[in-house]
């Protein structure tokens, strides 16, 4: 696995699909990666992925949830996005058999499900120009074929056939393949690294004490949005939250409850209360009467990750 | 080389349906409110697991005609059913062109010793399960999926919460366990040993675990994937409500937005009635379709 000197955020659009597969790829590689199934989710992002899974959903779930315009922003912006299968067919300007919009972004036309049914999925080996190492193992489910390429959009990988299935456009990528379930990661460190020069819009200041992994789960005022699921994410939401208590200062729980509330936004301040005594970082009496901040973590607690 | 019906691209569509749902059709014009709803997939079917209960019988595979009507219809990926052990409707389905075969416990089993041979087909299958043992029992005969069974058609979700829960029960046990624990674990199991040890080593199930069996509200569905589904099944529960095209579309938010209390009170307002129900506690036991296959 090739150490990434600067570990990016990577967005993955979690509305449907194989976006873990997507997660475990990035983390392997040493990036922090995120579902991301609301648009504000994508402000601090360094790229995003559009993953493979149903089109017709994506699509479906992309409009209701107001995702169109945000994403076409974030691939105005310069910043790399990757669609893979049905992430491909959403960033095509011209689909055929898709009966909503998609993105519609880059410079090609494609079919969906243009080598038959499920009989027909099948695995191959490619060349993908700007991959070096080999041969690229390729497996192609239900998967879409890119019919026409139009500059500034080029195709970079071809079956024995001549037919394309991968493309590229700038900083935007497409893949009728899933590199994300074959364990090769040559086109994920492709898809940030040396390919595509990332542009990235000038980032509002960061929060104080905030750390960069924990950025999508904050709001322009610094407060937690969510309860990230990964126990990285957990541990370093609570050590931000931590320094709002003051030292030798003593809280009733109503008082820690209504300082949480400040910094968070997803109404659990029970949460955060316990899991900030749980690690460590808050002390209280035996019958939970007052409060007061601790030196830090306890040992790590076994946690899942979800 | 090109390679079809490799074990990658049959558990790699399960992977590609995953966050999603997958709803019962009995005709072309259900399987279009599917797909416009945004079902990842649909199973085509003659009558919905609250009517085969109603109606008793024997319950078959469907018609082609109607099973290529619905493939026609529609662009997403279409599922099928065929009997417990049938693996000649089995093959029916696959010279149909159906991208997954569900061997059902909803239909009548045909054999009672052998599940089908999964592994000598070219299209992917799932099946239900009731606990670690079924389910590793069924992926070892080639299923490239596994679902819950649940009690199909009857809106009461209680039994496929103890299945999902006794799955992942089991899955935590295994992967807390010495390797020398694992011989003695695979034959109480009943499972091949070799998966049990996978189990041990990935913390997970080998292949994509849906929901399946009684989710009736978007908060069934959201509950069922809180409890680590990686995706729904409905079958009655969308074309036996009041208002299936808004049943439908707000399962499928649900199913995304699991995590997100507000969005699935958002989603849940004013869908008018779920499908009636009928509280698994109160059906003998000789009713439950959960029961077949071992």
């Amino acid at each position: 696995m090739t150490a990434v000197s600067s570990p990016r955020s990577v967005g993955v659009l979690a509305l449907q699909g194989d976006f873990r597969e997507h997660r475990e790829m990035l983390d392997q590689l040493g990036h922090y990666s995120y579902e991301i199934r609301k648009p504000e989710q994508l402000r601090d992002l360094d790229a995003l992925i559009i993953p493979g899974g149903e089109s017709t959903t994506i699509a479906r779930l992309i409009l209701s949830n107001g995702f169109q315009d945000p994403i076409r922003d974030f691939c105005a912006s310069g910043r790399p996005v990757w669609g893979t299968c049905a992430g491909a067919i959403l960033l095509a300007k011209v689909v055929d058999r898709l009966d909503r919009p998609g993105i519609e972004v880059m410079d090609i036309s494609i079919a969906r499900n243009a080598f038959g049914r499920q009989v027909d999925s099948f695995e191959e080996n490619l060349d993908i120009k700007g991959i070096e190492g080999g041969p690229f193992h390729a497996v192609f489910i239900r998967a879409p074929i890119i019919t026409e390429v139009r500059p500034p959009a080029g195709a970079i990988a071809r079956l024995a056939d001549g037919s394309v299935v991968a493309a590229r456009q700038g900083n935007l990528l497409a893949t009728s393949f899933h590199p994300e379930i074959t364990g090769d990661s040559r086109l994920h460190s492709y898809f940030l690294g040396t390919g595509i020069s990332i542009q990235r819009e000038p980032r509002a200041p960061l929060p104080a004490g905030a750390p960069p992994e924990l950025l999508p789960f904050l709001d322009a005022s610094g407060r937690l949005t969510a309860w990230p699921t990964r126990d990285k994410l957990q541990r370093a939401a609570i050590s931000y939250l931590a320094p709002r208590f003051d030292s030798g200062q003593r809280y009733s729980e109503r008082e820690v409850n209504t300082l949480l509330d400040r910094h968070h936004t997803f109404n659990d301040s029970a949460l955060l209360r316990r899991v900030l005594f749980d690690w460590g970082y808050l002390d209280r009496e035996r019958d939970g009467s007052r409060y007061w901040r601790a030196d830090g973590p306890a040992p790590a607690r076994e946690t899942a990750d979800a | 080389m090109t390679q079809t019906g490799t074990w990658a691209v049959k558990v790699g569509l399960a992977q590609m349906l995953k966050g999603g749902v997958i709803m019962d059709v009995v005709t072309p014009e259900q399987a279009k409110i599917a797909e416009e709803a945004g079902a990842c997939a649909v199973m085509a079917l003659e009558r919905v697991p609250a009517d085969i209960r109603r109606d008793g019988g024997v319950a078959r595979a469907s018609d082609p005609e109607m099973i290529t009507g619905i493939i026609e219809a529609v662009t997403i990926p279409v599922m099928a059913k065929a009997r417990i052990g049938h693996f000649v409707e089995a093959e029916i389905l696959q010279a149909l062109g159906v991208d997954y075969v569900d061997e059902s416990e909803v239909l009548t089993p045909a054999d009672e010793t052998h599940h089908i041979d999964k592994n000598a087909y070219k299209v992917p299958f799932v099946c239900g399960c009731r606990n670690l043992g079924e389910a590793l029992r069924r992926i070892g005969e080639g299923a490239a999926m596994i679902r819950t069974k649940g009690e199909a058609g009857t809106g009461d979700i209680v039994e496929a919460v103890r299945h999902m829960r006794t799955v992942q029960d089991e899955i935590r046990r295994i992967s807390n366990m010495q390797d020398d624990e694992l011989y003695t674990t695979a034959k109480e199991l009943g499972a091949p040993l070799e998966l049990v040890k996978q189990v041990k080593r990935e913390g997970r199930l080998p292949v994509v675990n849906f929901a399946a069996g009684g989710v009736a509200t978007p908060a069934d569905a959201a509950l069922m994937m809180r409890l680590g589904a990686d995706g729904v099944f409905v079958g009655s529960g969308i074309f036996k409500s009041e208002n299936p095209a808004l049943f439908a579309k707000a399962i499928v938010e649900a199913t995304t937005h699991y995590q997100d209390p507000e969005v699935l009170a958002r989603v849940s307002r004013g869908l008018g009635g779920a499908m009636r129900g009928i509280s698994v506690s109160s059906l003998p036991e000789k009713e439950l379709l959960a029961t077949r296959g071992w």
